[in-house]
């Protein structure tokens, strides 16, 4: 590593900083800065460059005088400025809701949850970032499939290919027996981008990983 | 089978009761149609008497009808007052029974028709005006124009030629548009006959022509006859009164030479002999004058006209006076005035008595006598004409005043009937106005309603969001105050070193974490209701607990009011925390529905079930129901033991 990273950190809690910075130090060698309010945060972020921002969503210590009410103004301040920084989520939020809110809307390049925030997380998640990958933590990934798997569940095409794959020994013996809500029949290259994305949201490394996954899940029998 | 062939002959029986009834009737019809189709002959009114009678048996109107108007006419004819009288009785009974007008018409024709039997010219012409209007009343043209002959020919009688004229207008006014050849042919001929009284010979002659002309025409061969012969007799007439006897006598020979005419009507043909007899005497020719009057005589003796045997011997008497036979011609002339008050024919005894007194062939004593006879009988006469001149001008002047108040009232009704339909469509106008406002106000008042129902609705909405940042507030005060203050108490635990207590104070704070977020409220302004709901399931779901959801991709969930999607998710959660925490469910079903007026939610599960009645789960469950009914929802929860839950919730959408 030719440049030493430059990392922010804001946290409402100072215990917590303290411990991201510990944290931060197993690692290796980091040029850690930290604040516990947002705007603060963002007026650093404008005057010099940062490589990494790891932010709380919720910040309590709000006063009137606030502009940036919490870690998702501020990524979206951020956005707007196009300040280039990766932005890593370290927050106590577990809700379905607000992770996937932040993910869908904020796309950070990762989410950790404090509970499990430790040197070895930090690290790949700090991997993963810099090499221009999303990270998130198991709980939050596992979130992201179950609700991946509701949305497939409300999904009769995608049932439909689920149910059929395992039937046939080809792809291509699939057009023709999917059909859409409509009837119409879907055609073989939209089966197969279907079918890519249900990996991609069920976290399934083949079409047989897929099955199964799915079949765990309950979305197929 | 002895029953079957009892009820066959049964109803053969009966079948044959019916039929011979039916043909009795069929009978009786045909000779009712035969007697009214046989109306010559001697027996003609007592065919026509059984033919009302059978029609009275049958009791069917229009057979009593036309028999009786019939045997009415024909009794008339006969002179037979007593047969017209029950005619006329049984169409009255008719008229009374059915109403039909012309029965009524009929009625007073025939009162007429008897009191012209009985020389009563008023009552008779009374009658007739009667008749008339009825006929009138129902547009009966041809009874009016021959009721109007008849008055026109009685009021000529009665030596009202005025009146008779106008009559006889009056009826070819009604009789011209209907084309009626017969009688308005007679309506000519009485038209004629008025002139002649009145001096106007020429007039009367244009009228017989007319007469003539008219009656050509009528395809009745009797007609064409008779209206020729009167024709030329009454044409004569008018050639004798204008002194012109050879062509009065030119005209009787061609009504003499007529075809059979002494056969046929030996009444006319005696009386055109007489009456050219006269024009022979008068133009001083009396060759063949006895001749012809001993002819007259015999036939009129014959056919007992009494009236024409009066008129014979007076022409015979004016013979005789001619060739100074004073012994004759005072037979005759006493002949002539014992005919005469035979037939009440009270004109003809006056001119005979007037003559007689004149003719110098009795004694100057008897003459006087006879004078004084004559003056006394033609004062009384000329009474009795001016009388009945007045009486008629009365009927007439009365009918023209009813007539003229029959307009006035008719003008009168009318404007009444437009009063009434003015009044009616102002009644029809306010009765649609007060319907119409009765409307309104009822529209206006379930639109006020409504209103007033929306308005609550939506204030209750509005209540419940109040409620729901209330509820916020406390939320955020916990998390952040409470919280805080605890977070605060845990860093100086920490720092001397009372660790035990600081992690005790930890559990505290998450446990006052979860009631933030189990009393947090949810908000649907960036997520939306289907993510949230997404979201939620999300959260719950576990390879332990699966749980599917029905119903939230089919609906629009964009109109559904915040609160309303609001109550329906916490709800869920409710149910959903519920389900995961008491019941051990391995499966959770959820299901939306929406219809015009709800939205549903089901939320079933394959738990052990649970009692909701117990403290720890009631709190959640209370503030759920609360939530609902804030709103106007109901909540239904029913949970068996080790079968399962099932909570349904039902959320008006609108007012």
């Amino acid at each position: 590593m030719s440049k030493t990273l430059k990392i922010l950190i804001v946290d409402d809690h100072q215990l917590i900083i303290d411990g991201i910075i510990s944290s931060l130090k197993e690692i290796g060698d980091y040029e850690v800065f930290f604040t516990t309010n947002c705007d603060d945060a963002f007026a650093k972020l404008k005057q010099e460059p940062f490589d990494i921002l790891f932010t709380d969503l919720s910040f309590d210590c709000n006063t009137n005088s606030t502009k940036l009410d919490g870690g998702e103004d501020l990524i979206k301040a951020i956005q707007k400025e196009k300040i280039s920084v990766k932005i890593g989520v370290i927050t106590g939020h577990s809700e379905t809701n607000r992770i996937y809110n932040v993910i869908q809307n904020l796309k950070p390049s990762a989410y950790l949850l404090k509970t499990k925030c430790n040197a070895i997380e930090l690290n790949f998640a700090i991997q993963k970032m810099m090499s221009n990958n999303f990270y998130y933590t198991h709980e939050v990934h596992q979130k992201m499939i179950h609700r991946a798997c509701i949305d497939i569940q409300m999904d009769e095409v995608a049932i439909q290919i689920l149910k059929e794959l395992p039937t046939q020994s080809k792809i291509s013996n699939l057009e023709g027996i999917i059909k859409k809500e409509d009837g119409t029949i879907l055609k073989q290259r939209s089966i197969e981008s279907k079918l890519a994305n249900l990996r991609i949201d069920l976290n399934a490394v083949s079409n047989t990983d897929l099955i199964l996954k799915a079949k765990e899940l309950g979305i197929i029998d | 089978m002895n029953l079957k062939i009892s009820f066959f002959i049964l109803s053969f029986f009966c079948f044959g009761i019916a039929f011979s009834q039916q043909t009795e009737t069929q009978q009786k019809k045909d000779s009712i149609r035969y007697y009214l189709k046989n109306p010559k002959g001697k027996h003609q009114l007592k065919y026509l008497k059984r033919a009302v009678d059978l029609a009275e048996e049958l009791d069917i109107d229009s057979l009593i009808m036309t028999s009786n108007v019939e045997f009415g006419l024909r009794s008339y004819f006969k002179k037979k007052t007593a047969g017209l009288d029950i005619a006329q009785r049984n169409l009255n009974k008719l008229y009374l029974k059915s109403k039909d007008s012309f029965a009524l018409a009929k009625v007073y024709h025939y009162k007429a028709l008897m009191h012209h039997l009985n020389f009563k010219k008023d009552s008779s012409l009374y009658y007739y005006t009667e008749s008339k209007k009825i006929s009138a009343f129902i547009k009966d043209s041809l009874e009016v124009g021959r009721r109007l002959l008849s008055m026109s020919n009685i009021q000529r009688d009665g030596k009202d030629y005025l009146g008779s004229e106008l009559s006889a207008i009056e009826g070819l006014q009604y009789l011209e548009p209907i084309n009626d050849l017969r009688f308005s042919g007679s309506l000519y001929n009485s038209l004629g006959l008025s002139s002649l009284r009145t001096g106007n010979n020429e007039e009367a002659r244009k009228h017989f022509n007319k007469y003539l002309e008219i009656s050509q025409k009528n395809p009745e061969k009797k007609r064409i006859y008779t209206s020729t012969f009167y024709f030329y007799s009454n044409s004569a007439i008018s050639y004798t009164n204008e002194k012109n006897y050879e062509k009065a006598i030119e005209l009787y020979n061609k009504a003499l030479k007529m075809d059979s005419l002494e056969l046929k009507y030996p009444e006319l043909y005696s009386m055109v002999l007489d009456n050219q007899s006269s024009a022979y005497i008068l133009s001083g020719e009396l060759t063949n004058v006895l001749n012809r009057l001993k002819r007259a005589n015999k036939t009129k003796r014959r056919i007992n006209d009494i009236i024409g045997l009066s008129t014979n011997h007076q022409i015979q008497f004016d013979y005789y006076l001619k060739i100074n036979d004073s012994k004759n011609a005072l037979f005759h002339a006493k002949k002539a005035l014992e005919y005469a008050k035979k037939s009440n024919y009270t004109r003809r005894e006056t001119s005979l008595l007037f003559n007689l007194a004149n003719s110098k062939i009795i004694t100057p004593k008897e003459a006087n006598n006879y004078l004084r006879r004559y003056i006394k009988m033609n004062d009384s006469i000329l009474e009795h004409e001016k009388t009945l001149k007045n009486q008629f001008a009365k009927i007439r002047y009365e009918t023209g005043k009813k007539e003229k108040e029959n307009l006035a009232l008719k003008i009168v009704n009318e404007k009444k009937q437009l009063e009434i339909e003015q009044e009616k469509q102002y009644k029809i106008i306010s009765f649609l106005l007060a319907v119409g406002s009765i409307l309104i106000l009822g529209i206006s008042f379930l639109v006020f309603k409504n209103k007033r129902k929306k308005v609550a609705f939506d204030t209750q909405l509005q209540k419940a969001e109040a409620r729901e940042q209330e509820r916020e507030q406390i939320v955020k005060s916990l998390h952040d105050e409470v919280a805080g203050d605890l977070r605060m108490l845990h860093q100086q635990l920490e720092k001397i070193n009372q660790v035990e207590v600081a992690n005790k104070l930890e559990l505290v704070k998450n446990n006052i974490r979860n009631l933030s977020h189990q009393l947090s409220s949810v908000h649907f302004d960036e997520v939306t209701f289907k993510d949230q709901m997404i979201n939620l399931i999300s959260d719950y779901f576990s390879l332990e607990c699966k749980i599917s959801i029905k119903g939230l991709k089919e609906n629009d969930w964009e109109n559904i009011e915040n609160p309303i999607k609001r109550t329906l998710y916490l709800s869920a959660r409710e149910s959903l925390q519920n389900a995961k925490k008491h019941t051990k469910a391995t499966q959770i079903n959820i299901e939306l529905k929406q219809d015009k007026n709800n939205v549903y939610l089901v939320v079933e599960d394959n738990g052990v079930g649970f009692n909701f009645f117990e403290k720890s789960k009631g709190i959640g469950l209370k503030n759920q129901r609360e939530r609902i009914e804030e709103i106007n929802g109901k909540i239904e929860i029913k949970s068996t033991i080790n079968k399962g839950t099932i909570i349904k919730t039902v959320i008006p959408i609108h007012v």
